[in-house]
């Protein structure tokens, strides 16, 4: 903002008037005084992370005037972190996006053209066209063939902040509608590496314990979490406990010092990628000295191993690619207990501690409180685990610690995978919008889970397709190649936060023949980089619904009207649905099958099938308190929306451990953590007593056992113990390249900035990235605190300033820079690299070199 | 370029009346005062009138008892140089 | 911004100020006015803090012969010099720290600029400057003392982990969460106003003061025993003698920390749960045993 002459003077004038009158001037008076008369609170769940506080919104003339922690929800109890603080700002961003706008030349679409405001009727034309191109394209290439080859040229990248029910609609209509199973969230790079782990592990997603964990751990344990800053509320939990519980310790492992440090215990700067190599000494002590759990391995554990050189997910021409033995494989080989003891036997305390950097000493208190009896650990990881390209791995080197001690799903003894967006659980991983996945744990490339899905779907068999689809690395790649044509990204900003954005993100995006749309509330990156994007109603603009990290369903109302014609995800999803008929999309035979279905829209067939339609809307949605509330999804299609959505989705998990409550019971409860079954939320599972499940599955159990029953079918009922060597990463520092890179965020902003960034306050606190280093560095190099350098890597270059004494302190020959900042991409520089079993990329290790700009 | 703020006194409970009648003038803002009875007010040139036959102007409104200047700043164009950047 | 549309800056603002007080002065209250700023004339105002290794205000606006030159070479713009009409003594250097707070450059050019010594020359080092003293002013309003997380000073603060820190307390009111509390020490504080400006508050609840106005002072008379204690490296007078005492088996006393201490007993019985639905406690249950020898 800048001060004028004129409005200086103007200012003097008006005080020195109000002086001499003796006026208070009104600005503070009527501020005060607008605040409590008339202004409807409800509950919300925040918008950014996958803590999942909850808010309560105070809304005034259809607009949220004021905010506060919710003091009656157990995760946060009033509080908030400081992005919480200014959650209403989000939806006021002075550059909101009002309408549909469409890169044009002389009146008709043209990829080379410039944005101009169209309609939503014109914006839908140009996709159909587009979308049906590709379609026809795809079903010319697919004649022949089985159903679990089928390929698609159509893709959606979706989100983990999507609520549930628009993951849902987006689902069907791909992989249901145009067939095709080319979807994937954002959570791929996020959360990717955590579920398959917990698939190899134990058959089904999500962690077994809770955020009451917090409260009765007596060890806690960071494994490449930054919770201090990503995960705050819960920070503040840990860190209570920490003061209030007599002998609690906190150890913390990262790359590079960062605010956990400040309350560790027991504080380690390893080497990256040499987490591997820690965490197989430390199940290498356990054995060594006879601490392991004897009577719980022979009973719930099997031992397997994994193959290794498996690559670094990179495009297969690469020379690194090449050498792989057994690129991208994962198929698990049962062994012996003494195999396993005898694959971590080379992890002694000296190799670990030699590879790590970590001093003997340090290791060896960590190992210990693992290998104590009679202390509770819970081990907290984020983006250091699972952003990794050995991320399965390591997830499981974790659990093999944990299993062998019988350390898990009791209250304090908890491996707990933290996420990092409000719905990466709840959204993409329970509703399964990833290209390998259906709801509740299903997977397309089994033909009896598609059966499921399709009886419920009401779909003729075979509709589904079997292959599965292109997950977000390879989307980017096949854009550029030409094999996907039409590309539609909701909710998220992955031009942004994709990795190796030059010569991957950009060249696809930008490909001629690709349409790129991008549904956003914002201008952002994507938005700038697509063809097409679509103007889109926000967080409370809705009626929404996310899944935090301990499987807690939260619910919201609307409060208030989206912006000018900005609509939901939900509404953009199911509108575009009522463009194409059944016989556009299918091939005869499938349609066939269901000849009812002829002449019918996917709208038709997917969302009016007599489920989703199923509950009348009467105008508005009322509380309990009798305050009223929109629903323009539900006033638009006629009928209750988000119920039939939930209910139909939620008849997936029913009975099959993956329960949810009815629907209306989540819009009084602060959250409920599923399973829930007979209106019990479920704290932790695979516990008799705790988990109704474990009785069901496993009537004979003594009382209190464990039962791991995803894997009933599979093994028994037993947690796999998965040996796996280190191996290094992709890309590691060299001559002429001097320096790891790692990324990640900051407290102030929220993943890639489009929302806190346009908090003013937020701004201010922390406007720009700045590349945190070594101070000796920074002097080998001849840069200086708060000036600026350039940071280049084999892909590309970016500029911003040196910071050597900020929160995060890196050791020698590591920096740090965050990817919030739209005007310094760090993901020019990062590597495409991915765990081969996961696809998640790795952005926190990649080679640098740095110098004075 | 001329820029005033006067204080006009008001009867309180017409207050409300003058401030809508003030603010339609061109070039006129009020600031506050209004519960008072004592309007702070800026008037501008506009290209219509100068300021001052602006501020003439006030007396023939109704429920205006007096209007006394209190500032005046007469001098080069106050077009929109940037004297300081806040953020 | 480069010097020549600095200088420009300072002229333009100086000629229309000067033309507003003329004018102003025909009105008889701004008149008073005039008279009141040369009354105070060497009484900064509390929120204008002045450049690092600026000398005691009465010495530094005898030594300072408003040249303007470390205003020309501060690379941040942040320095301003005081006008006629300002509360501040005209051509003097200042700081507003919530608009514009000092970058704390290594090499401290505003310092090497100042041809009379009125900025120190020998401070060197930055770290050792002390332009004024943060004070976290509103403790009502700082969302850290409710328990939120924000700790944005905390973190902007260039003097990392030393000017300001957190202290952690239990939080009461939630029970299970903690309070980071900030807590600013003079010792390392040198009074930037980096955590003024970042501060997220409509008005910033942490603000840089000149340190006589930020800083009480302890009776002259009275030394901190403990402080006075860890100085000198051990006991002033002779150390106090070892006590023992009369106690049943299995409770010790310790003097100089917890006072009476209860031993656990030497097996640690697990506390079961407390919302647990069975009697006994699973983790007996599942017997670990260390091994089977």
């Amino acid at each position: 903002m800048s001060l004028t002459r004129r409005d200086f003077i103007k200012s003097n004038a008006i005080a020195a008037a109000a002086a001499t009158a003796g006026v208070t001037l009104p600005a503070s008076k009527t501020a005060l005084a607008a605040e409590d008369t008339d202004v409807r609170w409800d509950k919300a769940a925040c918008r950014y992370c996958g803590t999942g506080c909850s808010v309560l919104i105070g809304t005034k003339n259809g607009k949220v005037v004021a905010s506060q922690g919710d003091p009656d929800a157990p995760v946060n109890k009033g509080l908030n972190c400081i992005k919480g603080y200014f959650l209403p700002k989000i939806l006021y961003g002075q550059d909101r996006l009002t309408q549909p706008l469409l890169r044009k030349k002389n009146g008709k679409y043209d990829k080379n053209g410039d944005f101009e405001p169209v309609s939503w009727d014109e914006a839908f034309d140009v996709m159909k066209e587009k979308w049906m191109a590709a379609i026809k394209k795809g079903m010319e290439e697919n004649k022949g063939k089985p159903v679990d080859k089928l390929t698609s040229r159509v893709a959606m990248f979706g989100s983990g902040q999507w609520t549930v029910w628009e993951g849902y609609a987006a689902s069907k209509l791909y992989k249901g509608g145009f067939r095709s199973n080319n979807l994937d969230p954002n959570a791929r790079h996020c959360m990717a590496s955590a579920v398959g782990a917990f698939i190899r592990g134990f058959g089904i997603d999500e962690p077994m314990g809770c955020y009451d964990d917090l409260e009765h751990a007596d060890v806690f344990v960071l494994w490449g979490s930054n919770m201090a800053e990503m995960h705050p509320i819960l920070w503040s939990r840990l860190t209570d406990t920490r003061l209030t519980k007599p002998g609690c310790e906190v150890h913390v492992l990262s790359t590079y010092k960062h605010r956990c440090f400040e309350l560790a215990d027991n504080g380690m700067v390893f080497v990256p990628q040499t987490d591997l190599a820690i965490l197989n000494f430390i199940a290498n002590y356990i054995i060594q000295n006879k601490a392991y759990n004897k009577e719980f391995i022979e009973k719930h554990v099997q031992f397997n191993k994994t193959p290794t050189d498996i690559g670094y997910g990179l495009r297969p021409e690469d020379p690194r690619e090449k050498k792989a033995k057994n690129r991208s494989k994962g198929k698990l080989t049962k062994i012996t207990f003494e195999e396993y003891a005898k694959s971590v036997e080379p992890y002694t305390l000296e190799k670990a501690s030699k590879m790590s950097g970590v001093p003997k000493d340090k290791l060896l208190r960590l190992a210990k409180v693992y290998a104590d009896p009679n202390k509770k650990v819970s081990s907290y990881w984020t983006m250091g685990f699972n952003q990794h390209t050995r991320g399965v791995w390591v997830n499981g080197l974790l659990y093999n610690v944990h299993l062998l001690m019988g350390k898990i799903s009791e209250p304090g003894n908890s491996p707990f995978s933290l996420t990092g967006q409000p719905s990466a659980c709840g959204t993409a991983r329970e509703v399964g919008t990833f290209a390998h996945r259906l709801p509740a744990d299903l997977v397309v490339k089994k033909k009896a889970h598609r059966d499921i899905a399709e009886k419920i779907w009401k779909l003729p068999e075979g509709t589904i397709p079997g292959k599965v689809g292109y997950h977000a690395v390879l989307m980017h790649r096949m854009l550029k190649d030409g094999k996907l044509d039409c590309y539609w990204q909701m909710c998220n900003n992955n031009m942004q936060a994709a990795a190796n954005m030059n010569n991957e993100s950009y060249p696809g995006w930008r490909n001629p023949n690709a349409f790129i749309v991008v549904s956003d509330p914002y201008p952002t990156v994507s938005a700038q980089a697509a063809d097409l994007i679509l103007p889109t109603a926000m967080w409370i603009e809705k009626e929404g619904a996310y899944g935090n990290a301990e499987r807690r369903t939260q619910f919201w109302r609307q409060q208030v009207k989206a912006p000018g014609e900005a609509k939901s995800d939900l509404w953009q999803i199911m509108e575009f649905a009522k463009r194409f008929k059944a016989e556009e999309v299918w091939p005869e035979e499938l349609l066939a099958k269901k000849p009812e279905y002829k002449g019918k829209t996917l709208y038709e067939i997917l969302y009016e099938n007599g489920q989703v339609n199923q509950f009348p809307f009467e105008g508005k949605i009322t509380d309990d308190r009798g305050n009223e509330y929109d629903n323009d999804e539900s006033a638009h299609f006629g009928y209750y929306v988000q119920k039939g959505l939930f209910e139909e989705y939620a008849s997936f998990g029913r009975g099959h451990a993956h329960d949810l409550a009815p629907f209306d019971m989540y819009h009084k409860a602060r959250g409920l953590r599923w399973p829930v079954v007979d209106g019990k939320e479920t704290l932790w599972r695979f516990r008799e007593g705790y988990d109704p499940y474990v009785a069901k599955y496993n009537p004979d159990g003594k009382k209190g056992d464990v039962f791991f029953y995803g894997n009933k079918k599979k093994n028994g009922g037993r947690a796999n113990i998965i040996t796996a060597p280190y191996e290094p990463p992709a890309e590691s520092p060299d001559k002429e390249y001097p320096l790891w890179l790692c990324t990640g965020r900051v407290l102030e902003h929220w993943h890639s900035g489009s929302m806190t960034r346009r908090v003013p306050e937020l701004y201010r606190a922390v406007p720009d990235a700045v590349v945190y280093m070594n101070k000796k560095d920074a002097r080998k190099f001849k840069l200086r605190n708060g000036r600026m350098a350039k940071i280049q890597s084999r892909r590309g270059e970016i500029i911003c300033k040196v910071e050597t004494r900020g929160r995060n302190q890196p050791p020698e020959g590591l920096i740090f820079v965050p990817w919030f900042d739209a005007g310094r991409l760090v993901n020019k520089l990062t590597l495409d690299a991915t765990d081969p079993l996961s696809k998640e990329t790795d952005y926190k290790k990649c080679a640098v070199k740095i110098s004075k700009a | 370029m001329n820029l005033c703020s006067l204080i006009v006194h008001t009867r309180p409970e017409k207050g409300q009346q003058v401030e809508e009648r003030l603010n339609q003038i061109p070039g006129v803002e009020v600031h506050g005062g209004v519960d008072e009875g004592k309007l702070i007010v800026t008037v501008e040139d506009t290209e219509d009138a100068p300021a001052s036959d602006t501020m003439m102007s006030f007396n023939d409104i109704e429920g205006v008892i007096s209007a006394t200047l209190i500032y005046h700043y007469g001098g080069d164009d106050l077009n929109e140089e940037v004297i300081r950047e806040l953020n | 911004m480069a010097e020549a549309d600095r200088k420009q800056k300072g002229t333009t603002r100086r000629q229309f100020l000067s033309t507003t007080l003329k004018t102003a002065c025909s009105v008889s209250l701004m008149g008073i006015g005039l008279g009141f700023y040369a009354q105070r004339a060497n009484a900064l105002p509390p929120l204008a803090i002045r450049p690092p290794g600026a000398l005691p205000e009465e010495d530094f606006l005898s030594a300072c012969i408003r040249c303007g030159l470390c205003v020309r070479d501060c690379p941040y713009d942040i320095l301003f010099l005081g006008q006629l009409g300002d509360d501040i003594p005209t051509g003097s250097p200042y700081f507003i720290a919530r608009t514009g707070p000092c970058e704390m450059c290594e090499d401290i050019p505003c310092v090497a600029a100042c041809p009379t010594n009125a900025l120190d020359h020998s401070l060197t080092d930055i770290n050792d400057a002390r332009m004024g003293l943060a004070v976290v002013i509103d403790q009502e309003n700082c969302i850290a003392f409710q328990g939120l997380r924000c700790e944005v000073c905390f973190n902007v603060c260039p003097i990392r982990g030393k000017a300001i820190t957190l202290d952690y307390q239990h939080n009461p009111r939630s029970g299970k969460h903690a309070l980071f509390i900030p807590v600013v020490h003079s010792e390392a504080c040198t009074g930037c106003g980096l955590c003024e400006k970042a501060c997220i508050l409509e008005k910033a609840a942490i603000k840089v003061l000149p340190i006589d106005i930020a800083k009480g002072e302890l009776g002259h008379h009275y030394r901190f025993g403990w402080k006075e204690k860890e100085k000198a490296g051990k006991a002033l007078v002779t150390p106090d003698v070892k006590h023992q005492y009369n106690l049943p088996e299995g409770v010790r006393y310790d003097l100089q920390g917890k006072g009476l201490i209860i031993e656990k007993k030497a097996e640690a019985p697990h506390a079961p749960p407390q919302d647990s639905p069975f009697s006994s406690n699973p983790l007996d249950t599942l017997n670990r045993k260390k091994g089977d020898d």
